[in-house]
């Protein structure tokens, strides 16, 4: 599967990739962002399967973004990776679209049931 | 109080982070002193809502061990006192993760705020938390292959 990483730690963007490698799962990443009006471009080039993305991003967030795919009719899954996980932010994600929410420090089994959840393995 | 605000909550995050076992230990409470990183963290509506403080010990092991950074690159930063680029980034990176230590009852969320290179240029509201904190924990951390160093924790409620 295709997987699109948007992060502005580049840190954080390695270990997601890490992270994904570990699963054992057939992940090809096919590109990485550090915010989402960057992301925009990558996915128009890309075609990921799944985006993983940061919430908190400066230029354009990661709610935004979805926000902006969803309202272009892009469907592809979208999940953030996030280190603050309220009731109201998950409402918004879900609100917004989102497919799944992971709260760092993560697993890679994490990875693996979401995307189990969303038939991509 | 974030139920993760105890050692065993430290050791998940650090090590779930670092994808390997971070050594936590809690120890007596003393000031850290010297060159020292002071984290603040904020809740929704803007107030301070808890400070981590490191000493070079920990703030150059969490962040070179977050990217596995070569031991001696990590023992020069220490022994320097002066973090390069990309471990400033893991660092703060890994105090952004740090933020749901920080989580309370009447505040769910917590917000990594700023990172500064001593308490004395933090602003009055953290420095007053460093005063007088009404929880703290003091711990020793460190992941393997590199010098483990001293963290504090400490809350305003």
């Amino acid at each position: 599967m295709k997987v699109l990483i948007v992060d502005d730690s580049r840190a954080m963007r390695m270990i997601v990739a890490r992270t994904l490698r570990q699963t054992n799962l057939k992940v090809d990443i096919v590109g990485e962002a550090e915010n989402g009006a960057l992301a925009l471009d990558l996915i128009s080039q890309t075609h990921p399967d799944v985006i993983f993305c940061d919430w908190n991003m400066p230029v354009m967030n990661g709610l935004e973004l979805l926000v902006k795919l969803r309202s272009e009719g892009k469907k592809m899954p979208f999940g953030f990776v996030t280190s603050e996980s309220t009731v109201e932010m998950k409402q918004a994600a879900l609100d917004a679209g989102a497919d799944f929410l992971i709260v760092k420090p993560f697993t890679a089994d994490n990875f693996t049931d979401v995307l189990k959840k969303l038939a991509l393995t | 109080m974030s139920a993760e605000f105890n050692v065993d909550g430290v050791r998940r995050i650090l090590s779930g982070l670092m994808g390997r076992e971070v050594v936590v230990r809690e120890v007596p409470v003393s000031t850290i002193t010297g060159w020292t990183i002071v984290a603040s963290y904020i809740a929704a509506d803007g107030n301070p809502q808890g400070v981590c403080i490191l000493d070079i010990n920990a703030a150059t092991n969490l962040g070179g061990a977050l990217s596995l950074m070569a031991p001696p690159m990590v023992a020069s930063a220490t022994q320097n006192k002066a973090l390069p680029t990309n471990m400033i980034e893991n660092l703060q990176e890994v105090l952004n993760v740090m933020s749901r230590l920080f989580q309370s009852a009447t505040n769910e969320r917590a917000t990594f705020q700023q990172m500064y290179i001593s308490p004395a240029v933090a602003p009055a509201p953290i420095q007053a938390i460093i005063k007088k904190p009404k929880r703290r924990m003091e711990l020793i951390v460190g992941a393997a292959n590199y010098t483990p160093g001293r963290m504090s924790l400490l809350m305003p409620i």
